[in-house]
């Protein structure tokens, strides 16, 4: 139970890391695009 | 090396990543601009909050819950005063988040939470409401008109730490009083967890410092023309 639940939040935590860095791509892609 | 060891090392290296953002502003920066001055308050929290826990659990109580909560409220409101300043708009919006954090904290202290445990809503409320408000400030940012690189542009810089703090450690901590308190997890399992939060805040310092540099390069820290902020 203990290490299913810090499995959970760990790889939550990672996947919560991927999106941030994924929707920061995607605003500075359009950034560039509006900037050309 | 024991997970404590590893533990206290890297608390002592994420404590000294705010200095160079600190020494920075008051030896070169010094700027009235209102914007980056209050980065600077954040930045000085999170420093003092990390000196203030450290000498907490060495000299008063095993567990610096206490000091974290006192810095997460003062972290609140600086950052409230932040985004009041970026987003003049959605003036409404934060004052709305703001009373409900006020009122979601006072009812959580007294009847649910100690001040020497995580408590639950405190710690959760600010990710959700930063990670919120940094996405309507990306959106500002892509409304106006670019003029610069984004790069090159201070706010952009203080934004991302701010969303990338907030974001990773939501799930932190929605589960650290869940994790520490009711299941008793070892400081071995929870050092993984513990980590993510600390290597995030030491980005943010690192992300701050950087835009402070841009700052005195010259580049702005507003996203309108300072006559329409309400400094």
């Amino acid at each position: 139970m203990m290490e299913s639940v810090v499995t959970f939040v760990v790889a939550g935590s990672s996947i919560m890391t991927l999106l941030s860095v994924a929707f920061l791509i995607r605003f500075y892609y359009s950034y560039q695009q509006k900037n050309k | 090396m024991s997970s404590s060891e590893i533990a206290e090392v890297v608390f002592q290296i994420n404590k000294y990543t705010g200095l160079p953002g600190i020494l920075f502003f008051l030896g070169f920066l010094r700027t009235k601009k209102s914007n980056t001055r209050i980065v600077f308050y954040v930045l000085l929290a999170s420093f003092l909050g990390d000196v203030a826990a450290d000498l907490y659990i060495k000299y008063i109580f095993q567990n610096s819950h206490l000091v974290g909560q006192i810095w997460v409220i003062t972290n609140y409101l600086l950052l409230s005063w932040l985004f009041l300043n970026l987003l003049p708009d959605r003036r409404k919006t934060i004052i709305v988040l703001l009373l409900f954090f006020t009122i979601g904290t006072v009812v959580t202290s007294i009847f649910f939470y100690s001040f020497f445990e995580s408590n639950t809503f405190l710690v959760t409320y600010p990710s959700v409401a930063f990670t919120y408000l940094s996405i309507v400030t990306f959106i500002e940012i892509l409304k106006e008109e670019p003029t610069k690189k984004l790069v090159e542009y201070p706010l952009f810089w203080i934004v991302t730490a701010i969303f990338l703090f907030n974001s990773v450690t939501l799930l932190k901590n929605l589960f650290m009083n869940y994790l520490i308190f009711d299941l008793q997890v070892s400081q071995d399992q929870y050092l993984y967890v513990w980590l993510f939060g600390v290597s995030f805040n030491m980005l943010k310092n690192l992300m701050f410092f950087y835009a402070f540099i841009l700052v005195k390069k010259g580049n702005p820290d507003y996203i309108y023309e300072p006559k329409n902020v309400a400094l």
